[in-house]
Parts: structure tokens; sequence; C-alpha cells
């Protein structure tokens, strides 16, 4: 009796981690294995999706970034831009350290021809070299190709609870827009009516007021901003000659750029935007797109939901631009570019807005 | 390496068990115990390598003052009480190098106002504990309490790694005829079977319970900068769960490992909420300290036979000691100073012969520990401030906002207000694992539970969270 209480627990507990690794490597919620044909991922959580949508989806284009661009629909890319296969791999709130990851993972399983991607200040401000979540925000075990590890991925609730959660959608909520992979990672629909000039107002009176200057000033200077570019963007760029890179300036509402200047970080911001171009300019496969002197768009403030998240619309409109080849910056224009927006900033008066 | 990890669990413990008992079973008594020193040692070096030398040379150290102390004193030509000094002054030497001294350089420049550079050293594990642990054997040596200890033995009640970490604070007395019993060194099945059935509640207290609440509490003392009045009783609470299930749990862990070798460790907890007054605390949480400060530092002040008067001061003195070895800082100090003035309060309403009913003295009891714990887990004196202005009322009452923000804590504070309620009735009402452990019989159904409790942790053990949007 006492061995089989022993042997009992023993066969209990691997019986059970085998059920539990063996349903999640069915259903495979985060996509490490192959593509599902029968259930469609939930395209939530990209910092861990993203992995499995590397390995094992078919993509030949791959749109990156931040939240600026993940309401760009696939479709549109597909059908504007001409690319054939697109996939998005953006992250909220990405650290240039993370769309390295995303990017260079992407590199190891697909040849890639295009790469939208949008160069958001917030990306380059935190420490050189990291994650915007920190350590194993990105975890190894999913980025890797190494097996042995992936009991961190099986024997796990959260895979649980996301393989359970995927089911439900597919069984009981088809039409859900988390399982949309033309929509993948959008938020256009959660903050559908958040959008307007009462609650971009209401986010500038909620900016924070005292801000830590030493640390502003540490980590927004330039050879911050710079050193994460140079470590992060360039390598790629220069690695990869055969792909065609897309970059833009989201065109922030005027706001943004107001609070830019105000926290006196805008000599800086077109420093790093000049840093950039001067960089960039002999590599023939890249383009930058400034759209953030596009007056129709940056002062039409109903399309914000915030100072700089703007509507789905304006992604469309994005991809128009890029297909016209309008608003490139080139070295005839940069400097003009950047006269623009400081003439644009000091002439813009909020006092008028308050009285609609 | 911690024991909620995968290498402790599916690695180390399996194999040294195994290892172990085969080289028992070809009668390698030695080659056995040295192997378990061994992978002790391994344990230990798993975080920093760096420290092995220290634990090395201060087991060394405090072996041969010991002896030297006990049986072969004639050998030695010193004074015993010089030798015995010397042998303290040494452990706490290096436990006050390592521990104390930036916060002595810290108050030492607010005094003078100098700028002496802080040492920024790293504290090496388990340092708190096997200082007391060797300290102990050494006063106990000049007591003549001691036997002639064999040197392995020695080792083995040092390094023991279910104890190494986070105690319980081990006796040699209760040890050493442990590891030099014959008895022990065949495999024990009930032994092995309780030992797993303790370690899977332990495993599931620290790893599904204790981390889970923990959370909220990191949450209000550490993020917040004001909290309104639930928000700093959840963060309270919250913290004062969070500790007792991730020690006790950790504890139960100790106990089950040690039990797989038929070693018993001492019980360490006793579901210290249900005190009813501060002694009795004291008697159920963390018994094993409190074991080791009665004997060797209350009852060498003097304990109780000095007078009323005495008794408080060796109180007061005993606990705010306590609270130092807890942790370099006046929160520390304040801490254990709490807990003296308690003790002694409570002596004194006592010596008056005054009563209360259980659920008054209960509810006293409870609001003063979990308040005194403010004081223990804040980083800072503003954090703790910050925590009991929230507390009693200064903010004006809100919701848990702030707690539960979007992407944080993910829940609705109705959940997390139930979460902690249900620990809080499962912490007062149920059996604890020593309790348990008493109970335990060998059936499917036990089999079962142990086997449910531990699976549910392993999947807890990597957790993927879920930075839903919106953070950018």
């Amino acid at each position: 009796m006492r061995r089989h209480w022993i042997k009992t627990f023993i066969f209990l507990v691997f019986t059970f981690l085998a059920l539990i690794s063996g349903f999640n490597f069915i259903v495979d919620p985060l996509q490490q294995y192959t593509k599902q044909k029968l259930l469609k991922p939930v395209y939530l959580n990209p910092r861990y999706l993203n992995a499995g949508i590397s390995k094992s989806h078919k993509y030949d284009s791959v749109v990156l970034g931040t939240s600026m661009s993940e309401n760009f629909l696939l479709d549109d890319v597909s059908s504007v831009l001409g690319f054939k296969a697109p996939v998005k791999l953006t992250i909220s709130g990405a650290s240039a350290h993370d769309m390295n990851k995303v990017l260079k993972t992407a590199y190891k399983y697909k040849e890639i021809e295009n790469v939208l991607c949008d160069i958001h200040f917030y990306s380059y401000t935190g420490d050189v070299g990291g994650f915007s979540k920190g350590v194993g925000s990105l975890p190894d075990y999913l980025y890797d190709d190494k097996a042995l590890n992936d009991y961190k991925y099986l024997m796990n609730i959260d895979t649980l609870k996301l393989s359970l959660r995927t089911l439900r959608y597919n069984i009981f909520d088809r039409k859900n827009i988390v399982l949309d992979k033309n929509r993948m990672y959008q938020w256009q629909h959660i903050f559908e009516n958040s959008f307007g000039l009462k609650n971009l107002l209401k986010d500038w009176g909620n900016r924070p007021k005292d801000l830590d200057i030493k640390s502003i000033q540490t980590s927004r200077s330039p050879e911050n901003l710079q050193a994460n570019f140079n470590l992060d963007i360039l390598p790629l760029i220069k690695k990869h000659p055969e792909t065609n890179f897309y970059l833009y300036y989201p065109p922030y509402s005027i706001f943004e750029y107001k609070q830019f200047r105000n926290r006196s970080w805008l000599k800086n911001v077109l420093m790093f935007k000049e840093y950039i171009f001067e960089t960039v300019s002999k590599y023939p496969n890249v383009k930058i797109y400034d759209f953030q002197t596009a007056k129709e768009i940056t002062h039409n403030l109903n399309k914000y939901k915030d100072l700089s998240h703007y509507h789905q619309n304006i992604n469309h409109w994005i991809l128009q631009q890029i297909k016209n080849d309008r608003y490139r910056v080139t070295n005839k224009n940069i400097h003009d570019l950047n006269k623009d927006i400081l003439y644009q900033v000091d002439t813009f008066d909020e006092g008028t807005l308050y009285e609609y | 390496m911690l024991f909620n990890s995968y290498e402790f669990i599916f690695l180390l413990l399996p194999l040294s068990f195994y290892i172990y008992f085969y080289l028992l079973e070809k009668r390698l008594i030695i080659g056995a115990k040295g192997f378990l020193v061994f992978v002790s040692l391994f344990f230990y070096s798993w975080w920093n390598v760096a420290y092995l030398p220290i634990i090395l040379t201060s087991m060394l150290f405090n072996y041969i003052i010991g002896n030297s102390l006990n049986e072969n004193f004639k050998k030695v030509r010193i004074h015993k009480k010089t030798l015995l000094a010397l042998g303290i002054i040494f452990n706490l030497s290096l436990l006050g190098y390592f521990k104390y001294t930036d916060f002595f350089l810290e108050n030492f420049n607010s005094v003078f106002d100098s700028s002496i550079p802080l040492l920024h050293l790293a504290l090496p594990l388990a340092i708190s504990f096997f200082t007391f642990q060797q300290i102990a054997y050494l006063v106990d040596s000049y007591r003549g309490e001691t036997a002639e200890y064999d040197f392995l033995n020695y080792s083995l009640f040092v390094t023991f790694f279910p104890q190494l970490i986070a105690g319980p604070i081990v006796h040699h007395a209760e040890m050493m005829p442990q590891f030099a019993s014959k008895w022990n060194m065949l495999k024990r099945y009930r032994n092995i079977a309780t030992g797993l059935f303790i370690f899977s509640i332990g495993l599931f207290k620290k790893v599904v319970i204790a981390d889970s609440i923990a959370v909220w509490a990191t949450q209000g003392f550490d993020q917040e900068e004001v909290l309104t009045l639930i928000e700093a009783w959840v963060t309270s609470l919250s913290y004062t769960f969070q500790l007792y299930f991730d020690f006790s749990g950790y504890t139960d862990m100790a106990i089950g490992a040690a039990l797989l070798f038929n070693i018993k460790l001492p019980i360490n907890f006793n579901s210290p909420y249900k005190a009813l007054d501060i002694q009795d605390f004291w008697r159920r949480w963390h018994i094993t300290l409190s074991r080791f400060l009665r004997d060797y530092i209350y009852i060498p002040l003097g304990g109780n036979r000095k007078g009323p008067l005495r008794v408080y001061v060796n109180l007061l003195a005993t606990f705010i000691l306590g609270g130092i070895w807890h942790g370099a800082g006046w929160t520390f100090v304040f801490w254990g100073f709490l807990h003296g003035m308690a003790l002694v309060i409570h002596r004194f309403w006592k010596a008056l012969g005054f009563t209360m009913p259980k659920v008054l003295a209960w509810f006293i009891t409870f609001n003063f520990v979990n308040i005194a714990w403010v004081f223990f887990r804040a980083k800072e004196w503003g954090d703790a401030v910050k925590v009991l202005n929230g507390m009693f009322g200064i903010n004006a009452l809100g919701s848990l906002h702030a707690i539960t923000k979007f992407g944080v804590a993910g829940k609705s504070e109705f959940l997390v207000l139930l979460i902690i309620f249900i620990t809080a009735i499962v912490t007062l009402t149920l059996k604890n694992s020593m309790q348990l452990r008493q109970s335990f019989v060998m059936t499917s159904r036990t089999a079962l539970i142990a086997a449910i409790l531990f699976v549910i942790s392993i999947l807890h053990f990597n957790r993927i969270s879920t930075f839903l949007y919106f953070n950018f």
C-alpha cells in the first residue's frame, strides 16, 4: 500500500501533465508548431503570438511597429501597396529592441520582401537594448527553435487558458474580430466611440505635469535615441538589402508635438529625425515618409482618441500616400519639414478649441 | 535554485534521492552522506558560486571551534570563554559585514553628514540562517551539551539543502542524531509518501496562493503613490496572507523534501493567524526562530528570572534584535519594537488578571500583526506611512481602481476582495499542513488530491503575463 500510494501519485502527476501538455500541443494557441487549419488563433498577446506566427504562417511582407501600425488592415496593405502576403507583427508599446527580436525571428524563417514600420518616438526612449516590458517579456522558449524548452509553453496554466479561449471563440464565437487575421491586433473596434476632440482635450488636460526632468533628459537625449536606433534597427537594414523598408513617422495630433515642445524635447525629436535620414539615406532599400506635417490630418482633431492615436481611416490614408510616394523625406526637403513642424507648433493655438 | 523550479523538482530532488539511497544500499554510508553534502553545496552555488567559500569557511571554522570547546578542549590552551567569544564574534562579524555594513554606513553618513561610499555587497544566501544555527552549536558546545560530532554529519547539519535557504532554523541536537541513525538509512515509504504529500501542499501554497496574492501587495506598496481606504486594506491584507502562504509553504516544501531522506525537520508554523494573543502568535509563527531567540538571547539576558521590569526590557531587546535579524533597516527595527511592545503590554495585561472575549482577542491580535507587517514589508518609511494613511481613512473611501489597473492585476475589485476573503476563511478555519500531516492516510483520495495540487502548481511556474492592450 505504501509503495502503491507513491506509484499512484507519480502516475497521476505524469498523466495529468501529459494530458494537459497534449491538449495544449494540439490546440497550439500560440501557433508554435504548425499553422492551425481547423482553429483560428486568437490574435491577442502579440508579444507571445508573434513568435509562433513568424514560425508557422506564410508571409512575404511584415508590418512592424507599435500601436501606430496595429490598425492597418492586411487586405488593405495588399491591395494598396501590392504586398503579396503581408503579416502583422506589431506590439503595442514596442521598444526598438522588441521590434528587433521580432523581425530577426521572422528573418530566420522566411524571406521578407517588404517591411512597413512606424518610427514612433517612444520606441527609442527606453534603455538601449531593453525590452519594453522587461526581460523575458518576449520569452526565448517561444522565440527559439529548441524543442527541449517547450515544456515551459506546454505545461503552463496560461497556455491552457489560451487553449480554452481559442476553442471557445472558434466554436461559439466564430465572428469575433480577434479571430480575423485581416484585422489582427487592431484596437480600432475597442475605441470606436472614443475618438473626438473632447477626449483629446481631456487627455491633454490630464497629461502628467511634474515629470522627472533628469530622467527625461537622459532617456530622451539625442544620444539615447540614436543608440537605440543604431543597435536595433540599423543593423537589420544593413543586413537585408533584399528587403524594402518603408519607414514612416506617424501623424500624431499637433498636440503631441506641442507636448514635445513644452517639455523641450522637440529639438531632440527633430535632431533624431535628421540623424535617421542621414544614416539611412545611403541605403537604396529604405524609404522614409513623414506625415507629421500633414496638417489636414494632424489638425483634424476629431480623428484622434488621445494625443497620438489616430483613427483606422488614417492608416488607410497612410498606405495611399506611400503608394503615391507622397510625404517622402528627401535630402531636399528634410530641413523644410523640420522648419514646417516648428512653425505649426508655434502658430497652433489650442485656446480657441475650448470654445467648442 | 528554488524549490519551486523545474530544475529542483524534476532533476535535483529525484536524482539526489535515488543516488543517495543507491549508495546506502551499497553500504557506502560515507559516500552517501558526502554526496548529500555535495548536492547541498551545488544547490547553494546555483545562485552564485562566489558565496560557496563563505559557507565553507564558516562551517569549517565553527566545527573546529565547537570541537575545541567540547571534547578536545584539554589540548587547546586558551580560555574557554575567550574561545566562545571569539567564535561568536567571528559569526557575528561575518553576518554584520555582509548584512549590516551599508545600513551602518548610511546612518553614519546621515548623522555625521559624511559621504563614505556604500559597499553594495550582495547578501550571501542563507547567511542569517546558517550563522544562527552555528552560534547555537558553539554556545551548546561551551555548555558541554554537544557530543563530539562527526565532521560529515556536522556538514550535513549546516548544509542539508531542504533547510539551507529559508529554515526551519534547525538545532544540532535534533539533527545530528538523525543523520547518525542507522534506521534512517533505509527507504521508508511512509516517509516518502508523507513527504510528497506535504511538499505538494507547500508548493501549492507558495506558487498558486502566495504568488497570486502578491501582485496586489506589490502594486499597493511599490507602485501606487496614494491609496484609498479599500486599496490600502487590500494591500496590507494581501501582504499578510502572501507572507504566510509564501513562508509556510516554503517550509512545508522543506519538511516534505527532508522527509524523503527520513529527516524530520521541526515544525515552523502552526496557524499563526488563529492566535488569540501576541504571545500565542509567536508560538505559532516561525517557531524555530522564536525558539532560537528564547534560548540564545532572551534566557541569557536573564529571561524572566530577574523581576518584572527586567522581563519587559529583555522582551523588548530580544524582539528588536529579532527585527534587525530580518533585515538591515529601521523599518525592521521598528517592526521588532512593535512586537516587543505588544508582548510587554500583553504580559502586563495578563499580570493584572484581565481577560477578554475570544473573538475580540483574535481581532486585536490579527489586526496588530497585520499593521505591524506594513513596516516589515515597506521598502521605505514613506511606503509604510502611505499604506497606513490609506488604511486609516486619511484619504477618502474610494474604489479599488488603482489596485486593479488594467493589465496589472487584471481582476475586478469585487473579485480581489472575494479572493482575500476566501483566503482569510481558509487560513482561519481549515486544518494547517502540519495537522494534515498528522492525519495523513495513504489512500487513493489523498494521492489524487496531492497530485492535483502538485500539477496545478507546476502549471503556474512560468506565467504568461497578459499585457493586454492598452498601455502604450
